[in-house]
């Protein structure tokens, strides 16, 4: 009676294992840096569509291609986010261009370049008219 | 008795100074004070212009044309272009009244009828057309409207006959495609009926709002002319105004540009009781599909604005365009539903939104206290009147 209490309870501690197992073989994402190449431009006035290009890099400052970036911009101060779904395209080397960018409203924007949904590169800026 | 007295004259003092010092802040709040530079720069952004005709249209080639502006002139008014033969553009966009609805003929004419057909002083200046963008350039908006079933109710070859039949000889350039009619297949039907959309456009691209005692201030304060300007609005004007740019108060942050409008859409809690369905989320959707969209007729190249379109999130659902507010006189009622058939009743709405739960909503509510809010109704009844006009 007792070996089949036992048994779902060892096959728990066995799953828990398991998994802490696999957390710890997932390895931490390799830390790139990235940055703008020249942008924001000084002066950032709304609907006006904007391109930009960055550049990634290892911690060697070697390039690297073959990342899957996402733009997200928001107004702080503001409930919204871009008023376009800008879209990234791979140039190679490590350089990638950002198309598509617009800005409806004067004020404090944020943008965030993600790579699986965490921010690699952050830019605020000011739009004006 | 002494006592009671003396507390009689200090609480009179204090009312009495409470009084004075309101009213001087009332002065002084719609003074002529002068005003910032970027200020400027914003009032120059705000003063009306027609130079982005071009480059917002560039997809119509017949834009400038003469020939295209006569013919898109008559179809107008031309009830052939609808199923019954009883309705025109005319009908509901009334040239009398700012080429608004304002006798509701639109819901007589379908009692279903979402929304009041909006006046179209300054529609060329638009990006995206209907409440809910679903077209992208104002001839694509004017062949949905013959072709849907709740508006003109008729069709592409029926409007293509006719436009052949009544204006061939009298347009031989523009209609020469219409000698192909007989044998017509569907690629000759849709390249005429397309030139119909577009002579229709190169009409009402003319017709903008005239020069309001804004613009007129504005240029005013430009050319350096204080005095000038202190005549042309008044200092409740100038004090709504001021509060109309307040990015705190937050109209400037959508209703800006020489249109008063920054093209997009925005969630302003109006879907709570309305229709959600007519939101920008489906008019992306209805967008994409529409076989006039720019990118399916027209040079990629200019087509960014549909090339990028958001087409999902926060931003698009419950989301309604931003109008534009030179349009406002004689406007029988507002917002994308008519909600409110007065300008102070939308200004009530923007102090206290009525948000449901857990639905996203771009706005705030704006802290207006209520002589703010008439100094401001006062602005916004500028907007709408022709600078030639004496009345206030």
């Amino acid at each position: 009676m007792q070996a089949k209490l036992n048994r779902p309870l060892s096959s728990v501690v066995a799953l828990f294992m398991f998994c802490a197992f696999c957390a710890g073989a997932h390895a931490a994402p390799e830390e790139i840096v990235a940055k703008f190449d020249a942008w924001p431009p000084e002066t950032v006035t709304v609907n006006q569509f904007y391109e930009c290009a960055l550049t990634a890099t290892d911690a060697n400052g070697v390039g690297k291609t073959g990342l899957h970036l996402q733009v997200r911009g928001r107004m702080p101060e503001h409930a919204h986010g871009l008023p376009t779904a800008p879209q990234i395209s791979e140039e190679g080397q490590g350089r990638y261009r950002i198309k598509g960018l617009s800005f409806n409203m004067p004020g404090r924007w944020v943008i965030d370049i993600l790579r699986d949904d965490v921010s690699v590169l952050r830019q605020e800026l000011t739009v004006r008219f | 008795m002494s006592r009671l007295v003396t507390g009689g004259c200090v609480l009179l003092f204090v009312l009495l100074l409470a009084l004075l010092l309101s009213f001087h802040h009332a002065h002084a709040v719609g003074a002529h004070t002068g005003w910032s530079n970027d200020d400027i720069e914003v009032l120059r952004h705000l003063r009306l212009s027609n130079s982005a005709l071009a480059d917002k249209n560039r997809g119509n080639e017949l834009l400038f044309r003469d020939d295209a502006i006569e013919l898109g002139r008559r179809l107008f008014t031309d009830t052939g272009l609808s199923g019954s033969g009883q309705f025109a553009c005319a009908s509901c966009h009334r040239p009398e009244d700012g080429y608004q609805d304002t006798e509701l003929i639109t819901y007589r004419l379908n009692p279903k009828a979402a929304h009041r057909a909006p006046g179209l002083l300054g529609v060329a200046l638009q990006d995206w057309f209907f409440w809910d963008g679903r077209a992208d350039s104002l001839w694509s908006q004017a062949l949905a409207v013959i072709e849907d079933p709740m508006e003109l109710a008729s069709n592409r070859s029926q409007a293509v006959r006719h436009l052949c039949t009544q204006y061939e000889k009298s347009f031989p350039a523009l209609l020469r495609n219409c000698r192909a009619l007989p044998k017509a297949n569907k690629q000759d039907i849709d390249r005429l009926f397309v030139t119909l959309g577009k002579s229709l456009a190169a009409f009402e691209t003319g017709l903008m709002p005239p020069a309001t005692r804004f613009d007129l201030y504005v240029d005013a304060l430009l050319a350096g002319k204080q005095d000038e300007a202190a005549s042309l609005l008044d200092a409740k004007e100038v004090a709504g105004l001021k509060l109309f740019l307040d990015p705190m108060i937050g109209c400037i942050n959508c209703h800006n540009g020489p249109m008063f409008s920054n093209s997009g859409f925005s969630a302003v809690a109006t879907d709570a009781q309305g229709y959600p369905e007519h939101d920008r989320k489906r008019g992306v959707g209805l967008l994409l599909d529409s076989e006039f969209n720019c990118l399916k007729w027209g040079n990629p190249a200019d087509c960014p604005k549909l090339q990028y379109v958001l087409t999902d999130g926060a931003e698009t659902a419950g989301a309604y365009k931003v109008p534009s507010l030179r349009n406002l006189r004689h406007a029988p009622s507002y917002m994308h539903d008519g909600r409110y058939r007065n300008l102070e009743a939308v200004i009530e709405h923007y102090r206290n939104p009525a948000t449901l739960p857990l639905r996203h909503v771009d706005i705030r509510p704006a802290a207006l206290l209520p002589h703010q809010r008439k100094q401001l109704l006062s602005f916004l009844k500028v907007l709408g009147t022709d600078a030639s006009n004496q009345e206030k």
